[in-house]
């Protein structure tokens, strides 16, 4: 809500002149009846001249009608698109806050959803229905006022029908909104299907599946018309009423109106004039229907957008943030770290302690599932930890501004994420102002420069949706290059080797460990492979949660845990072999 | 017009509700007749009743005026109904062939187009086009009806007047036509912002942590910004085109009011018409132009629609399908693969493979290994025929698969995909794809053998435990686990293991190799790997590099070859220091 009533404030200036023109359009509007009313009062008594004379007075008007009609259309659509695009951004802006959890409980379709098809609902109301009020407020009323100056009796028989309009509009007013709202929930839902559908295509295709995935859709599909047609059922009986309500003024008025000509109570004239009124007032009636149904819309789906602007980043700096932190040199130290996940009821981690010296490479290992990416994703802050359990340089990172520590830690997610974009705009992802030269540096540490090279677009080359047209190993390899770029303090690649051949494996993990000692970056990286936790200063073994191994390699091996039978399963039945 | 072609290929969407819209076009004549009945009753009542002070005539009029009101109001609810009704089964018709279409597509298409462009066409697009229906086809014909009898009315009860009328008709019918195709482009180029916007979302949520991470939400922020901005601008232009057309016939509909009472006056002074005549000439006046003043404002949904039925119409034309044969070959399958002097490439003139032989028996394992990049994954897109190869031929037991259909010959394989994709859902609908043929106990079983029962049963409800789009809240060697499940309750008489173990631990790797050797017995196994150790045993390793097939044997020749496996297989132990 703040953001439409900061918008309106701003935009005070404008509401003068607009209701002034608006003001004077209608009241202009009212005043051709008159003077119709006046032509067929010189028709009757066969004055050319003033019928000639009335006639050109009516054009006039009638320009500047249009003239201001124009005017204040340009500006009132102006104002209408700015707000529109002012929350269509600032819902965007709201995403690129928002932490992963966020995202695991909205779906993307329909966070999209919001920002095209749910603006679009205030937008037309704030369009249709600001017209269509003042138009109710203004129109409707001197029409009416008119009409009572003409003749009070006649007016007040023919208003008889329109005030039965009140009820009527009040009891519709809620049942759209309901049914709207419904509308667009299923709508997002539909856009969830599609995208789902999208990214799982080849796992549809292999399987078969695509005629129960197509079913899934229908479901919802036939959902949408279903609840669509609820909203017809309501809207569609609206329209109808309120014009057999404008009929039945108009019946009124040749009846009774026609009884009072009769009986010489009123002139021809007036009837006539009564009957353009009711035909200017069939348009604000018709607009209530229309505005109530708009308004009722535009509720449902700003109370969508208004979830989302008003929903605070959970991950986010806050008062405990202490601002005179500007930079990190690369110590952590874990201190009894539990966690459970805000979904899920286990605690995935139980109790851990880690200590990491500036410069020092930290290896962990341990059985799927153990709990190696949430450890990382806690010191990044993609989740929160609990209080006082994880510290960078001796300040606890939910105290360190969250810009400060992104801005401090280089990151290879496990599953590496490619932009639909160049391969040099993704390597230069955290250095926008990196060189070329930078970039090559980088992805020759990543083993990935000679395949890039190789490329017909060179680093020029742009990759598909969530880099598609690479393959698994290259994806991977540029996410590396990615984070050596950024040349920050402290690096965490979690399990970077898991899709790249053996060769490859060595060559990376010797340029990358030369890369970090060079430039003593502390880093952590998780792995499955022995031949990267060989060169590791420490390696740490998590197992359900905790850590039940911890020192230098050849420590760990002496222990004959763990890391032992990892080192013989991988290394010495090769080499008996 | 040109729009012809478009609008053509969605008549038979159109036609399979000829019922209803025949209907819904009856009442809406009936529904036009009456209303259209009302002015006229109402002069009779002005010159025939009031003017002669006939009371009881005028009673009986009324009747008939109420009885024209009644029957417009039960006339318009079911038209309205109606219309709504067929325009929203056509519209769920329609979003079934997009997505129907859309899953048929080639996977290549996939990697081409990105997501964001396919979700607006099944749903914004689809949406667009449903106010083509609802508002617009049959509001088309009932506003050309009006017009129809508002003309014939008006030449009815004055010839002469009538012809005055109607003199600025033609200029606004031609305006509509001029201004009609600079709104057609200006919509046009909004539609493309929407896609834009679309794409764009698409792919900043995606990839939202890595923004975050890196810190490149100002750039992503600016990116969307700078699309709103030109939806904004070019939304405005398009919308003051149409507020230009709808003024212009604003005026021409001022200038026949005046035309009727300076001209109807003078006839009216002569005797040639009355002062009824002149009231209904102005309620016709304003129902002639009602109908141009609608269509002005559908006008630009019309547009809107239309652009969008473009873009359906090219959607639904995209042809880049793998296709069935014409007389499709069906017959057991033993499951034996061949590939035949196979040359592929993603790009024109850059190969990815070139002159492929390799064979996997059913009953054998075969094993593809080599550096990234080499074109592992290709073979086995080849294999499922997700691509077809440019020359040479993939074989299943000795037939070309090109001479099955595709769905046919998939439903006998199953693939561990390099990329896996889990769908929202339980686990259980993520091992079986919906299948209900697959029983608990074969999901069980085939989980037991693979040792992912126990991991599964570990989660909160077990195989009912909902998983989050994409996978988000289990780690990816949990996702690697499930999506392995996956392909074990299939029974493929085909399995294709890409890289299925790499983000699984080394001790589990075991468990899953001993499960599958069972599994697989007397099954074709095709096994990609970067580790070695999984598919030492295979009867067959074949060695790629950047395309060609180096080397092949078994485990044990090759590495008396010493030639690239024995490389990629000592890197394996080789230390570094
Ligand atoms: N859809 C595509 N469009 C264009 N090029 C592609 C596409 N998919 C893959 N490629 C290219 O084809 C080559 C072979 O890719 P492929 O995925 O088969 O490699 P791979 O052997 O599986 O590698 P990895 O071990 O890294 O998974 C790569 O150079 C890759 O960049
Ligand atoms: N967002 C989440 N919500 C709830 N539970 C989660 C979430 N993410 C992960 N988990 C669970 O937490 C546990 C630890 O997951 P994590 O991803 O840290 O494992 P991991 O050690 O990285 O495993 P892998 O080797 O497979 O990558 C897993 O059992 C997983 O199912
Ligand atoms: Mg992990
Ligand atoms: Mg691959």
């Amino acid at each position: 809500m703040k953001t439409i009533f900061s918008f309106f404030k701003r935009e005070i200036k404008w509401y003068i002149p607009i209701m002034l023109m608006l003001t004077l359009v209608d009241f202009s509007q009212v005043i051709i009846p008159v003077f119709t009313k006046k032509a067929v009062d010189a028709i009757t008594k066969k004055n050319t001249a003033l019928l000639v004379k009335y006639g050109i007075y009516i054009i006039v008007i009638a320009s500047g009608i249009i003239a201001i009609r124009y005017a204040y259309n340009y500006i009132l659509r102006k104002l209408v698109l700015k707000l529109d695009f002012e929350l269509k951004t600032s819902l965007f802006n709201k995403y690129l806050e928002m932490h992963k959890g966020y995202f695991e409980k909205q779906e993307i379709g329909d966070l999209m959803a919001r920002v095209t098809n749910d603006t679009r609902a205030v937008r037309m109301f704030l369009i249709m229905g600001f017209l269509g009020g003042m138009d109710i407020a203004l129109l409707g009323i001197t029409t009416f006022i008119m009409m009572f100056i003409m003749s009070p009796m006649l007016s007040i028989y023919v208003a008889i029908p329109l005030i039965l309009l009140i009820p009527l509009a009040l009891n519709f007013g809620h049942k759209i909104h309901k049914y709207f709202k419904n509308v667009q929930t299923i709508f997002g839902e539909m856009t969830v299907r599609v995208r789902e559908a999208i990214s799982g295509i080849r796992v549809i295709k292999a399987f078969t599946r695509e005629n129960f995935y197509l079913k899934l859709f229908d479901n919802v599909n036939r959902q949408y018309l279903q609840e669509n047609m609820k909203l017809v059922r309501l809207d569609g009986f609206l329209d109808p009423t309120i014009d057999f309500l404008i009929n039945a003024s108009i019946i009124i008025l040749i009846l009774k109106g026609g009884i009072l000509v009769i009986q010489n109570r009123i002139s021809l004239g007036t009837l006539v004039a009564f009957s353009q009124y009711i035909g200017t007032l069939a348009w604000p009636m018709m607009a209530i229907g229309f505005t109530i149904s708009l308004m009722q819309r535009a509720r449902a789906s700003l109370g969508r957008i208004n979830a989302v602007l008003e929903s605070e980043p959970e991950i986010a700096d806050n008062n405990l943030t202490n601002y005179n932190i500007k930079s990190l040199k690369g110590n952590i130290t874990i201190n009894n770290l539990h966690f459970k996940y805000p979904a899920g009821d286990v605690e995935v981690l139980k109790g851990i302690n880690l200590f990491v010296n500036p410069g020092e490479l930290l290896g962990i290992t341990g059985p799927t599932g153990s709990g190696k990416t949430t450890l990382l994703e806690l010191i990044l802050r993609i989740y929160n930890p609990q209080e006082k359990s994880i510290f960078i340089d001796g300040h606890e990172v939910l105290k360190i501004p969250l810009k400060v520590l992104r801005r401090n830690i280089g990151y290879t997610p496990q599953e590496p994420f490619l932009f639909t974009d160049t391969i040099l705009a993704n390597i230069k992802l955290g250095r926008e102002n990196a060189t070329i030269e930078e970039a090559e540096e980088a992805a020759e540490i990543a083993a990935i420069k000679k395949t890039i090279e190789s490329l017909p677009d060179k680093y020029n080359t742009i990759v598909g949706e969530k880099g598609i047209t690479l393959s698994g190993g290259e994806r991977q390899r540029i996410a590396i290059a990615r984070a050596i770029i950024t040349k920050r303090p402290i690096m965490l690649f979690d399990d970077p080797l898991s899709a790249v051949d053996t060769d490859t494996e060595n060559t990376i993990i010797k340029r990358l460990r030369n890369y970090l000692r060079k430039n003593n970056i502390t880093a952590i990286i998780t792995s499955q492979r022995i031949s990267a936790l060989t060169i590791m200063d420490q390696v740490a073994v998590l197992s359900s949660g905790k850590i039940i191994e911890q020192g230098k390699p050849d420590e760990l091996f002496d222990k004959g845990g763990y890391y032992y039978h990892l080192y013989r399963k991988q290394m010495l039945e090769g080499i008996e072999t | 017009m040109k729009n012809s072609n478009y609008i053509k290929r969605f008549i038979p969407y159109i036609t399979k509700y000829k019922l209803l819209i025949a209907f819904s076009v009856i009442f809406l004549l009936v529904s036009t007749i009456s209303s259209m009945l009302i002015p006229f009753l109402s002069k009779q009542a002005i010159d025939k009743f009031i003017s002669t002070k006939n009371i009881q005539g005028l009673i009986h009029i009324s009747i008939l005026i109420g009885i024209a009101i009644g029957v417009l109001f039960i006339s318009k609810i079911i038209q309205i109904y109606m219309t709504n009704l067929a325009g929203q089964r056509i519209m769920k018709d329609l979003r079934h062939i997009l997505f129907a279409h859309m899953e048929n597509l080639a996977v290549g298409f996939f990697s081409r187009e990105p997501s964001g462009k396919i979700i607006t066409r099944v749903t914004n697009d689809v949406e667009n086009m449903n106010q083509l229906l609802s508002s617009g086809i049959v509001a088309l014909l009932g506003d050309l009806s009006i017009l129809a009898f508002s003309i014939g009315f008006i030449f009815y009860i004055n010839p002469r007047l009538a012809a005055i009328v109607i003199l600025p008709m033609p200029v606004a019918i031609l305006a509509a036509i001029l201004l009609g195709e600079k709104m057609e482009r200006l919509y046009e180029k909004v539609r493309d912002f929407v896609v834009k916007m679309n794409i764009r979302m698409q792919e900043t949520l995606s990839g939202i942590i890595l923004i975050q991470i890196f810190g490149a939400e100002k750039r992503e922020s600016d990116k969307f910004t700078e699309i709103a901005y030109g939806y904004r601008k070019t939304f405005h232009k398009a919308q003051m085109t149409s507020i230009i057309l709808r003024q212009t016939i604003n005026i021409l509909s001022y200038t026949s009011i005046v035309l009727v009472i300076i001209f109807g006056g003078l006839m009216t002074i002569k005797g040639i018409a009355t002062i009824g005549t002149i009231v209904a000439f102005l309620a016709y006046t304003q129902r002639l132009y009602g109908p141009l003043r609608d269509l002005s404002d559908k006008f630009s949904i019309l547009q809107n629609a239309i652009s969008s039925m473009k873009k359906l119409s090219s959607f639904l034309d995209e042809k880049e399908f793998i296709s069935d044969p014409e007389n499709p070959i069906e017959k057991d399958i033993k499951g034996d693969v061949r590939l035949n002097h196979v040359y592929f490439s993603y790009v024109k003139n850059s190969p990815t493979l070139i002159d492929i032989n390799l064979e996997a028996s059913h009953g054998k394992k075969i094993a593809i290994v080599g550096f990234t990049g080499a074109g592992k994954s290709t073979i086995a897109n080849l294999i499922l025929r997700f691509y077809d190869p440019d020359s040479g031929t993939v074989e299943i037991d000795g037939t070309d698969i090109r001479k099955f259909k595709k769905r046919f010959i998939r439903s006998f394989m199953a693939i561990v995909l390099q990329n896996v994709f889990i769908f929202k859902g339980t686990v259980k609908d993520n091992i079986t794809l919906g299948n209900e043929k697959i029983t608990d106990e074969e999901i069980i079983r085939a989980a037991k053998k693979i040792g992912v029962h126990d991991f599964i049963m570990r989660l909160p409800k077990g195989y009912e435990t909902e998983i989050a789009t994409e996978g988000a809240n289990i780690s990816q060697g949990e996702r690697q686990l499930i999506s392995f499940a996956r392909a074990l309750v299939y029974k493929p008489k085909i399995l294709l293991l890409d890289e299925a173990t790499a983000a699984v631990d080394t001790n589990t790797e075991e468990i899953i190799e001993k499960g599958l050797k069972k599994l697989m017995e007397g099954r074709t196994s095709i096994v990609i790997a970067h580790r070695l150790s999984t598919i030492k045993n295979a009867d067959m390793i074949y060695v790629i590099n950047k395309g060609r097939i180096a080397e092949k044997g078994t485990h044990k020749e090759l590495l008396k070859n010493k030639k690239l496996y024995y490389e990629l297989y000592t890197m394996q132990f080789s230390q570094i220091n």
